[in-house]
């Protein structure tokens, strides 16, 4: 049998906690939904027995009459490939979802209840299980829950929670489960939906994975992402992670202290780009450089712009200057570094520090007649 | 610190060039491109090093400059300095980039100290800016004056060019950047970012536009909730769609069992329609007979025999009425034709003619009295008025013209005394505004007649004083050298005298001890030298004493010369006071301008006197005209009491003589109108009586032939024409009235006659129904009508229940009714609704679905056209996060702006008022120093404002180039410099200076007087003077400096 696993999609999901702009933002909405086209279409061609979607398909807050019409068109072009939807936190079954409120095709099987239920898959010996959340938070334990019949079938779980000993240390817990605990179902694989990344859980028995999201939604969830295609037969099972990211989000920070010119920068910045995945890359740019060198990063950054689906440049540099040594000049130039650098020592918080550092820079540059750019005009600010 | 030594291994020009220099005040003298700048650059490289900045080994460009021409590897030296507190220090340099090396020895303590000093990221060490306290730039713009620092300095505005040197010099330590540059520099940034009120500006744009996304996502919200609410009303009506079907069906069911009983009830209605129909059938048979009968044809029958009956009646009246009529007529036509007679129509015509014209006649008789009264009354009015007016024709010819011109040639005289008047008292004020003018500079020059000359004599004596005192005052500082040199000797001399006499003793008395000769001899040089130095001692001390005298005399002389107050410049001086003037020149242009004013007051006094005599004559000449005016005006009606008064008494008298003329005129019309009058009414008159005599004749005529005619009325009337018109309508009305008789009776008969043959015609129609019935007469006519009336009724009974049948059968045969009502076996209760009633529900719910299906289907249309008319709140969100991002930024960006500038401010405002003071009482002493005592007091204000008191005023200037020569502003900026370096080492080690002919625009007594204050400078600072001019090495020999040849 084959069965083709993801979760964790977030169709019309916002990027702006992110601090993306609304241009990339939608070209990767719209990213989104080809990668789940490129799943729906190729469960259809390996003639899946069942498409298991894991939960937070889509964000309820912010889907659209469009998107879902869009899911709808996707399962209408498999009609013979049986799909399960396990809804999720961020996708619950509660009044005003799609999943009670618009009619799915016929393949289409969406849990709706809190509480375990289970549905054939037609035509196959296979049962698939699964519950929904009701809200946007599940604080129990559903696995204690479930039962397996012993009808010779195979039995297959979908759902969306927290293993906990997967757990990342600073997430909350969602529908929270010990994998130990659901080993003992009998179940012949479970499909998790909850991390974003792909992780198998290990445990002796039933086989449990974390798909992950097939693409990655913002800086935090950076490195390749998979849909896995899993083969169940006698001997056991096979899971295949099968790449499905439309691009790969990464961060970088480089040292600008040996840069001699912007040039070093650019090709610094196109050693990082791929040719197999376009790359949407946050680089932080650190170290000491002249300020020529920062003037010219609006220029750096437009050279390179065509390397990566979305480049964002941070200038975390600092100037090359000997603030000591300025301190001690005599002129009123040397007093104002000099009580600057008190003041900064004596900064409150790291926010007033910050106010200072460039209060230093801007006037230091004003003595000298030297321009530096505005952060906020011409290029991205601190981190 | 103080540079002692100065040892190049290669450097430029220089390879193994050594120079000690000592402290003080020293010149070192080359030509142009012998390197003087060459060896100011090493060593301000040695001190500092030639990298461009702290944290970048990357040297300057001056660097491959003074790599020496040959050897490069040698590409260095020495430089040997010492500090204020005797500490000496050398330094080691390479500069060669591949080989580049420091090294720093403390010479006091024999020991390296090169690691003492914190090594900065370009490798170099802060030994010079740890000892001298300053950093490099401001080392090389301070203590280094080039004579291009001050050759920039121009005509205009110079004094604020060296604020803001100076300013630049104290905020910055360079010379073209102040902290005012600074300042506006930021401020420019802060408008780039935007303040609050700049909208378009990236701050507050930004600003602005984050308000408008926070509103746009509010209202996407709500958006969001209309459309939840929207969709959540949609899923409401489909349920209700469902409901509503569900009660469709059962409205359904409930028809159905009523339609059972609706059949029943049918089958019994059916049933009594066929008895009823049976029993109408059986009546029909009974009247078969009338069946036939023209039951149409009755209202004809029933008219025709109404109409026989009428006429008939009708027939009888008439005869009757004939009858009558005929026997009254009769009796009329007797009584009218007694009456006959007519007159003839033309008495009409001519009677009312002459009525006509008797009234027309009697109108204007009237009209004509009317007209004459008025001329009459005209006539007298114009008459008393002329008899009031006095006679213009004795004044003259023509009174108006010579009135007109009477009054124009008064005025005109009249203006032209005014004007002269007025001329003349022009220009007296004219002539006392200038004697008011030239008055105030009488009192300096109206004793003073021949004053060019005592000026040019005032110029010629100053000129000799100065000379006098620039002399005496040279010859003291060379007496004061010389004292002084030979009082420093002196005790020198003393001492050696005191040693040699103390080894005379000693060697003396070794001798006498050893016994040896040789001793003695060393005693006896000893001796002799002795007396040599005491020798010396005495002159030295005499000559020291020579000096003194001399000095006090010399000094005695100046101040006689001083007080000496010469009486003639002492006098002109008074003169500049009082005038105002700071020079001679601005006297003798006042001078010029006294005597050019003195001049033309004359002539305007000349003029005034002539303009004075034709004011006079003017005057005499108007008072002879008024004379002879006021005469003729009296005579004319129109007294006059003063001048003024004439052109109104000529006006008033031309207005008497224009009323004259017109009530001459009056008179004549009025006249000629009354004659004009008076015959008019004769004649009609005359005509009147002809017309009264022509109307009694007529009149009587026409009586008699009425009276003829038998109307003997006409003696009731006034009036002829009267009377006729009444016989007249009395005959047309007897007539008429004989018509009318005639007329009716004839319209009687013609009645009778129709009414006759009415009567036959309708007695042959109801034959001919009679015969067509086949009946004899009327009343069995109306038998048969009423019988076949019931038959067709019966019919229309039977019609009518068979039609019943048919509704109640509803196209089903009754046998067939019967058979369903069977099959459908007992009936159960009555419906609570009727079938109507079902009905109308059945169609309400069916409405009712059809509604909610097209509210569902509009709401699915609002939902989906408002959903898509609003962006998405993910695009909103990030895109409100992108600005709220770029917000935080420019507003950091704002305030370290802000912060920064407000600092600057207050370090600058601070930093000038603690220099100010310094740098006025330092640079006012070298100004008078350099220009000997020509410019004394030189003032720098808290704002760095340079002015300068100005002798001839003794007021300060804040604008004195525009006195001063560009030299005196030279040497003001030199004095500033001066004072700004010693001020900026004041508070730590005193600063070197490197000066490189800085005195392009000296004459030769300043250029003395300036290499004097550098001697002076030098005892605390050491100065460098680099030159190539020999006079400056002159002034250096002058004064013993140490002069240094490269």
């Amino acid at each position: 049998m084959k069965i083709i696993h993801t979760a964790d999609i977030h169709l019309d999901a916002g990027f702006a906690a992110a601090g993306l702009p609304a241009s990339f933002a939608n070209r990767r909405r719209q990213g989104l939904r080809e990668v789940f086209r490129i799943i729906v279409a190729r469960a259809g061609e390996i003639q899946a027995d069942a498409f298991l979607i894991a939960g937070d398909l889509f964000d309820l807050a912010r889907v659209t009459r469009d998107t879902v019409a869009f899911l709808q068109t996707q399962f209408e072009s498999i009609p013979h490939v049986p799909v399960f939807i396990a809804p999720g936190n961020h996708d619950p079954c509660m009044p005003g979802s799609p999943y009670l409120t618009e009619p799915w095709p016929a393949n289409v099987h969406v849990f709706k209840q809190p509480e375990w239920t289970s549905a054939p898959a037609p035509g196959r010996r296979l049962v698939v299980h699964g519950f929904a959340f009701d809200g946007w938070d599940i604080s129990r334990n559903p696995f204690g829950s479930l039962a397996i019949e012993d009808d010779g079938a195979a039995h297959v779980a979908v759902a969306h929670g927290s293993e906990r000993q997967h757990q990342p240390p600073d997430g909350q817990l969602y529908a929270p489960f010990d994998a130990r605990a659901a080993t003992a179902l009998r179940l012949s694989y479970l499909a998790l939906g909850h991390f974003h990344n792909a992780t198998e859980i290990p445990a002796n028995g039933t086989p449990m994975y974390y798909s992950g999201a097939p693409e990655g939604h913002d800086f935090s969830e950076t490195g390749p992402h998979y849909y896995l295609e899993v083969d169940l037969d006698d001997d056991g099972v096979r899971v295949t992670r099968v790449p499905s990211a439309q691009i790969v989000y990464e961060t970088r920070a480089i040292d600008c202290s040996s840069a001699a010119s912007s040039q070093d920068l650019i090709d610094h910045l196109r050693a990082l780009a791929r040719s197999d995945v376009k790359l949407a890359a946050r680089v932080t740019l650190c170290g000491s450089c002249p300020l020529s060198l920062i003037g010219e990063l609006p220029a750096v950054k437009d050279a390179v712009a065509g390397d990566f689906e979305y480049l964002d440049l941070i200038d975390s540099t600092s100037p090359l200057e000997d603030y000591d040594e300025l301190a001690r000049d005599t002129t009123s130039l040397g007093e104002f570094v000099c009580r600057l650098n008190q003041a900064i020592l004596d900064a409150p918080d790291p926010a007033c520090k910050a106010a200072l550092e460039r209060a230093r820079e801007v006037g230091l540059a004003a003595y000298r007649g030297q321009r530096i750019g505005i952060r906020g005009i011409e290029l991205g600010g601190m981190a | 610190m103080r540079i002692r030594k100065i040892s190049i291994d290669g450097y430029g020009r220089f390879i193994n060039k050594n120079i000690e220099v000592g402290p003080g005040f020293h010149v070192l003298i080359g030509p142009n491109e012998q390197g003087k700048s060459t060896l100011r650059c090493f060593i301000s490289d040695m001190l500092y090093g030639q990298k461009r900045s702290a944290n970048l080994r990357a040297f300057e460009d001056s660097n491959e400059l003074r790599c020496p021409w040959s050897n490069p590897e040698t590409y260095g030296g020495r430089l040997v300095y010492v500090l204020d507190n005797g500490r000496e220090i050398e330094v080691f340099r390479n500069f060669d980039k591949k080989n580049e090396s420091l090294h720093v020895f403390d010479l006091t303590h024999a020991c390296e100290i090169t690691n003492d000093f914190e090594p900065l990221k370009n490798r170099e060490r802060m030994f010079a800016q740890t000892h001298l306290g300053i950093s490099k730039e401001v080392f090389l713009n301070t203590a280094t004056i080039g004579h291009s620092s001050l050759e920039a300095l121009g005509d205009a505005d110079a004094l604020d060019q060296i604020r803001e040197k100076l300013l630049a010099l104290a905020d910055t330590g360079e010379e073209t950047t102040s902290a005012d540059a600074v300042l506006k520099r930021l401020e420019g940034r802060i408008g780039q970012i935007g303040q609050p009120a700049a909208r378009t500006r990236p701050l507050p744009a930004a600003r602005i536009r984050f308000a408008e996304l926070n509103s746009e996502y509010e209202r996407a919200q709500t958006l969001q909730q209309d459309l939840q609410q929207d969709e959540a009303r949609r899923q409401q009506v489909i349920e209700e769609v469902g409901r509503l079907r569900r009660d469709l069906a059962g409205i359904g069911g409930e028809l159905a069992a009523l339609e059972k009983v609706e059949r029943a009830e049918r089958l019994r209605q059916a049933d009594l329609l066929a008895q009823r129909i049976d029993e109408s059938t059986r009546r029909l048979f009974e009247l078969r007979e009338a069946e036939n009968f023209p039951l149409h044809l009755c209202p004809e029958f029933q008219r025709a025999e109404l109409m026989c009956s009428t006429a008939r009646n009708q027939f009888e009246r008439l005869r009757q009425e004939y009858d009558r009529r005929k026997t009254e007529i009769a009796s009329d036509l007797e009584q009218l034709a007694g009456n006959a007679g007519e007159i003839s129509e033309e008495f009409d015509a001519r009677l009312a003619a002459i009525e006509e014209k008797a009234r027309g006649l009697r109108v204007r008789q009237e009209e004509t009295q009317l007209a004459l009264a008025g001329s009459e009354q005209r006539l007298a009015t114009a008459e008393l008025e002329l008899q009031s007016l006095p006679d213009f024709s004795r004044l003259a010819d023509d009174p108006m013209a010579w009135l007109s011109q009477l009054s124009t040639s008064f005025r005109v005289a009249q203006r032209h005394r005014d004007e002269m008047v007025d001329r003349a008292r022009e220009h007296r004020a004219k002539v006392d505004q200038r004697n008011s003018l030239i008055s105030s500079y009488d009192h300096l020059f109206a004793k003073f007649p021949d004053f060019e000359n005592a000026a040019r004599e005032y110029e010629l004596r100053l000129r000799v004083r100065e000379e006098q005192l620039a002399q005496l005052e040279n010859a003291l500082e060379i007496i004061q050298a010389s004292a002084d040199q030979h009082v420093d000797q002196a005790p020198d001399l003393r001492r050696l005298a005191i040693v040699c006499g103390a080894l005379v003793a000693a060697l003396s008395t070794v001798g006498y001890l050893m016994h040896n000769s040789g001793v003695f001899i060393a005693a006896a040089f000893a001796l002799l030298g002795s007396f040599y130095f005491l020798s010396k001692w005495a002159t030295a001390r005499s000559r020291a004493a020579k000096a003194v005298k001399q000095l006090k005399d010399t000094e005695a002389r100046i101040i006689e010369l001083r007080d000496t107050e010469d009486e003639h410049c002492a006098r002109m001086e008074r003169r500049m006071v009082a005038a105002s003037c700071q020079t001679i020149r601005e006297l003798e242009a006042r001078y010029d301008v006294y005597r050019k004013g003195r001049m033309e007051l004359d002539a305007a006094i000349e003029a005034g006197a002539e303009l004075e005599s034709r004011a006079l004559d003017a005057s005499m000449r108007v008072a002879q005209m008024f004379d002879q005016y006021r005469v003729k005006l009296t005579d004319a009606g129109e007294p006059v009491s003063s001048e003024y008064d004439i052109e109104d008494a000529a006006n008033r008298a031309l207005g008497r003589y224009q009323t004259y003329r017109d009530a001459k005129r009056r008179v004549a019309e009025n006249r000629e109108q009354a004659v004009r009058h008076r015959a008019s009414l004769d004649q009609v008159l005359a005509e009147v009586e002809s017309v009264r005599r022509e109307d009694v004749e007529t009149g009587l005529a026409v009586r008699q032939l009425m009276r003829d005619a038998g109307y003997a009325e006409e003696s009731r009337h006034d009036s002829a024409l009267a009377a006729l018109r009444s016989y007249r309508i009395r005959s047309a009305q007897s007539r008429e009235k004989r018509r009318v008789l005639q007329q009716n009776l004839d319209e009687i008969a013609a009645r009778v006659a129709d009414e006759e043959e009415e009567l036959k015609k309708s007695a042959k129609t109801i034959a001919e129904f009679l015969v067509g019935a086949g009946l004899d007469s009327v009343p069995q006519w109306h038998d048969r009508a009423r019988q076949a009336e019931e038959y067709r009724e019966m019919r229309r009974r039977l019609d009518a229940l068979n039609e019943q049948l048919g509704a109640v059968l509803r196209g089903q045969d009754l046998r067939d009714l019967r058979a369903a009502v069977l099959d459908d076996g007992p009936v159960g209760d009555a419906a609570r609704s009727s079938a109507d009633e079902l009905k109308r529900r059945r169609d309400a719910v069916s409405d009712e679905i059809d509604a909610r299906v097209k509210e569902e289907h509009s709401l699915h249309l609002e939902i989906t056209h408002r959903a898509g008319s609003a962006r998405s709140l993910s695009e909103i969100e990030e895109e409100r996060a992108v600005v709220e991002a770029q917000i935080r930024d420019l507003s950091l960006e704002l305030d370290a702006a802000g912060y920064a500038m407000a600092l600057i401010e207050e370090i600058a405002r601070d930093k000038h008022s603690r220099i100010a003071p310094r740098l006025t009482s330092r640079a006012s002493e070298y100004l008078a120093h350099i220009t000997g005592d020509a410019y004394r007091d030189l003032l720098v204000s808290r704002e760095m404002r340079v002015s300068v008191r100005i002798p001839q005023t003794q007021r300060m200037n804040e604008e004195p180039e525009k006195i001063l020569s560009k030299g005196t502003i030279d040497q003001v900026f030199f004095a500033l410099r001066i004072a700004m370096v010693q001020c900026i080492g004041e508070t730590g080690e005193t600063i070197p200076m490197l000066l490189d002919d800085p005195f392009p625009n000296y004459d030769d007594d300043r250029l003395l007087r300036a290499m004097k204050l550098l001697d002076r400078v030098g005892q605390t600072n050491q100065v460098l003077l680099f030159t190539c001019r020999d006079d400056v090495v002159r002034a250096a020999q002058t004064l013993q400096a140490p002069i240094l040849r490269l």
